[in-house]
């Protein structure tokens, strides 16, 4: 199907996500508002998790799944997985704007640009990833819930965690890309 | 992945095989079997025919994706049934809207509207004129006994007739160099925004992004160059002119069902669900168990729990309910919270 | 070096005693970021003559004879000194748009045009500094060693740097000889002292006032840019639910919250992340939305710091929902 731009992705470097160290300072919001795949929307998300009890605030990016169900569900095939594993926003021409991917994202990721009714979502900074920087959002983060580099270099600097990048919701299983840092031992987050 | 049918798919081939059939037979019968056909434009023809048959088989495996078949069904059925007369003025000001002048494209930037309204526009004028005149449904003659008097023939009848050089001969001998104007402008425009973008750059590839911008360029410059030749270069590039119009033109047929070209096709499914989401407003809206706002209609959320077990997915809930019940935010705060807790069970939340 | 003035507060003070007639501000937006502003407004209006420099037209500067358009620090060439003591260099990137300048060269043509250009004489930015530099000789804060060349050359220079060929004091104190008169380090405790309003029957509950991580101060410039006016667009009463059922408030319920020195109205959030006898709201906003309306002007002896976090207040629910936030009155001033 659709070619893909030849790039120099560096796979050594990956994404590893602590949400529970997020302090909703929405710097990451703001850098993300930089990257020019998305031209001035931030497709990050930072919210509360449940303001009347708490001031947890919670950050999410693409979790660039193995199979994603946002691109399953997409009636227009506007959603594309490279071979590095990233899964790109909506193609412009093809997608109608219908929100599937929107709903059906087990991690609430796509936003639906209403006006423009078109999806648009977090495709890894691939005008920055693909030529081996990192994320805006993960450049900029002050708290280290959003760290991009290597395995061995988080390892160290989090003796007590693990990688986790299996996700149970209710029956369903989901692989990701990229990793959530869980207590050592973990091999999955039961969200449900 | 995309459990697309890579294989022959033999109902595709069926739908194809129909539709191609139909067009020859149209072409039969709207030239009146092949008298008004004109022979030059047989190249054309065979291009205009495969490109039928190939969007109608790329139509056809599409519409298979459990998604697409969903909307597809829901659109007919909707259709077909009462309560659908109260959005017919919707749909005709979403039709003129969105797909005559692609006004949701304006909201994404200015010149980017500018520009594919342009090459669109121009490129849907041009086929309304091209495909009846290689079908050989219009034609043209000479009234009988004059020099300088034109007759339009539609399917063999005579429906007009007008003065060799006045301003309807001089528009509809001319209105593909109009066309072929529009579309320069348009892809230029888009041209410019794919040097210029850098998130543009990052993600475009030659194949699907720039060839299709230079299939146009070409088709429309030769097109104005055939002009061009015979008004001011007595002819001298007419065979190179005709020669690579012709190639570049059959080029941008056959390719139709295989790359950028087949969203013309695929649009028409944005105004289903514009009046999916209305209907589905009207029969209510869910609300998220968790930030208890409304989020989606409750048609949406039940098709697509419906679809997502078509996929292979299974987002049901042991005690019930499933997490497609939930909203976006509230997706993300139920996993917040799980990951939240697991680092609370295990006492250290740093480190 | 001039001598000590007075603090923010109590140069409004006598300006409300009519000690003080003119007034000329860079950057000053007492009608939002200082306590009790009905006395700060009518302190700005005994003002016989006021000049106000910022770079957006604030909320206090409505009160001005004058406005003049300053810049912003992306604008204008200078220093900063960071919370580390990092002495850095600013640059400007751009330009101050229309007829708008740099606050130094406003300050130097109004010193000429009043007859004391002989006490401004700067050329550049880099002449000020080096003032500085004269100044600060021999203080804790000793900028003599400092210069511009030093500071770009190294990427900063941390004070004191009492010497052209002294490094800087990356980490101060490392020599255990501290700026007292006996060289120790002193702990200064500090003897608790009650709140100047304790509540009592007619306004019950403690008020407190501070900030939400989208704004920025009194948001002059925080308030024009809809994307951090999105996700806080107006300020809301945070309140316990104990102390909501109390009073039958629910959430998003618009209440209004009384001092003896104003009142005002807010949409309740309903919360249990505060004190069941404290309700907060945060102060970036102006005009009928600004809680600095309610605070109390009582300063710190020592640090002459306001008592914005206490007061005394009443709640009087007003049983109205309040409408989805509206993005527009983020801007809306008095
Ligand atoms: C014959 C007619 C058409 C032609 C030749 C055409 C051609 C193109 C081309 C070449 C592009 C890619 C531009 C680029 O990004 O470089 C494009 C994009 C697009 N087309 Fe068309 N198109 C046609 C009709 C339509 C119609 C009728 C619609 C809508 C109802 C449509 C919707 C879109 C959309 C949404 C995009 C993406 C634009 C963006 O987000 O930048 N097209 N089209
Ligand atoms: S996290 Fe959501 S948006 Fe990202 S790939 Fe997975 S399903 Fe798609
Ligand atoms: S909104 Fe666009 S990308 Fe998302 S599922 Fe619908 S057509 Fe596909």
């Amino acid at each position: 199907m659709a070619s893909e731009p030849v790039k120099n992705f560096n796979q050594e470097m990956e994404f590893f996500v602590d949400m529970q160290r997020c302090i909703g300072c929405r710097a990451c919001e703001a850098a993300c508002a930089e990257c020019e795949t998305n031209g001035e929307e931030p497709m990050i998300h930072v919210n509360y998790v449940d303001r009347a009890h708490s001031v947890q605030t919670t950050v999410q990016v693409c979790m660039h799944c193995e199979d994603p169900a946002c691109a399953n569900v997409c009636p227009a095939d506007a959603i594309a997985k490279d071979s590095n594993g990233v899964v790109h926003s909506a193609n412009t021409s093809l997608c109608i704007g219908c929100s599937n991917c929107v709903m059906a994202c087990p991690f609430g990721v796509p936003k639906k640009m209403e006006a423009a009714e078109l999806m648009m979502k977090c495709n890894l900074c691939y005008d920055r990833t693909s030529i081996g920087k990192k994320p805006m959002c993960a450049t900029v983060c002050p708290s280290g819930a959003l760290y991009f580099g290597p395995r061995e270099e988080i390892q160290k600097k989090r003796p007590h965690s693990t990688p986790v990048n299996t996700f149970k919701f209710g029956n369903q299983t989901v692989n990701t890309k990229v990793y959530v840092m869980m207590p050592n031992g973990s091999t999955e987050l039961r969200v449900h | 992945m995309f459990r697309i049918f890579y294989s022959l798919n033999r109902k595709a081939l069926i739908n194809a095989t129909i539709a191609m059939l139909l067009a020859i037979a149209l072409v039969y019968v709207g030239s009146r079997d092949l008298q008004n056909f004109d022979a030059a434009l047989i190249a054309y023809l065979f291009g205009t025919i495969f490109a039928v048959f190939g969007i109608m088989y790329r139509y056809s495996v599409w519409l298979q994706r459990p998604p697409t078949r969903l909307y597809w069904r829901r659109t007919w059925k909707f259709v077909f049934s009462k309560r659908f007369f109260p959005y017919l003025g919707f749909v005709i000001q979403q039709f003129v809207k969105n797909i005559m002048f692609q006004r949701f494209i304006y909201p994404r930037g200015r010149s980017r509207w500018w520009g594919h309204f342009l090459l669109a526009t121009g490129c849907m004028l041009a086929f309304m004129v091209t495909i009846p005149l290689t079908f050989g449904w219009i034609h043209f003659t000479l009234q009988p006994g004059t020099l300088d008097i034109y007759e339009a023939h539609v399917f063999g009848f005579h429906v007009a007739e007008f003065e060799l050089g006045g301003f309807i001969a001089f528009n509809a001998f001319h209105i593909l160099n109009w066309c072929s104007l529009l579309v320069i402008v348009g892809a230029v425009l888009m041209m410019r925004r794919r040097i210029k973008n850098g998130g543009l750059i990052a993600t475009q590839t030659f194949q699907d992004d720039w060839m299709p911008l230079i299939l146009l360029q070409a088709i429309s410059v030769t097109g104005l160059g055939l002009t061009f030749d015979y008004s001011f270069m007595q002819g001298k590039t007419f065979e190179f002119m005709s020669v690579t119009h012709a190639i570049t033109v059959i080029l941008f047929l056959v390719w139709i069902p295989f790359g950028k070209f087949f969203h013309i096709f695929q649009r028409p499914a944005q105004l289903g669900t514009n009046v999916y989401r209305k209907e589905g407003a009207r029969l209510g809206m869910a609300v998220c168990p968790h930030t208890g706002h409304e989020f989606a209609t409750q048609l949406h959320v039940n098709d697509l729990k419906k679809v997502t077990k078509e996929l292979d997915f299974n987002f049901d809930l042991e005690g019930g309910g499933s997490h497609l019940d939930y909203s976006p935010e509230g997706k993300r705060a139920a996993l917040a919270k799980a990951q939240f807790a697991a680092r609370e069970q295990q006492g250290q939340f740093f480190g | 070096m001039p001598g000590k003035g007075l603090s923010a507060y109590e140069l409004v003070e006598a300006i409300h005693r009519g000690e003080i007639k003119g007034l000329l501000s860079i950057c000053f937006n007492p009608i939002v970021s200082l306590p009790n502003n009905n006395m700060v407004r009518e302190a700005l209006e005994k003002l016989e003559y006021y000049v106000a420099i910022d770079f957006f037209l604030n909320d206090t500067a409505r009160h001005a004879d004058v406005v003049l358009a300053g810049a912003l620090h992306e604008e204008e060439e200078g220093t900063g000194t960071t919370a580390e003591g990092r002495v850095v260099k600013i640059n400007p990137v751009v330009t101050p748009p229309g007829d708008a300048r740099t606050d130094a060269s406003i300050i130097i043509e109004l010193a000429h045009r009043l007859g004391a250009g002989d006490k401004f004489p700067y050329k550049k930015s880099e002449d000020i500094f080096n003032e500085l530099r004269v100044a600060s000789k021999g203080g804790t804060a000793d900028y003599f060693g400092i210069t511009y060349e030093k500071i770009v050359k190294n990427y900063g220079v941390f004070w004191p740097c009492p010497s052209l060929d002294h490094p800087g004091t990356p980490r101060l104190w490392e020599d255990r000889k501290f700026a007292t008169a006996d060289g120790k380090a002193h702990f200064n405790p500090a003897p608790y002292r009650p709140p100047s309003e304790p509540t009592d029957k007619d306004y019950p509950v403690v008020l407190t006032t501070g900030r939400v991580v989208s704004q920025y101060l009194s948001g002059t410039q925080t308030r024009r840019i809809g994307r951090l006016v999105d996700p806080y667009p107006e300020p809301l009463l945070e309140i316990h639910p104990s102390l909501a059922q109390q009073y039958g408030i629910k959430d998003r319920e618009i209440v209004k919250v009384k001092t003896r020195r104003g009142e005002a109205e807010f949409p309740a959030q309903v919360v249990t992340t505060i004190r069941k006898d404290t309700v907060f709201i945060p102060y970036h906003w102006a005009g009928p939305k600004s809680a600095n309306q309610l605070t109390i002007g009582t300063l710190d002896p020592i640090s002459k710091m306001p008592e914005f976090k206490v007061c005394a207040c009443q709640l009087i629910p007003t049983g109205v929902q309040a409408p989805p936030s509206s993005e527009s009155k983020a801007y809306q001033s008095a």
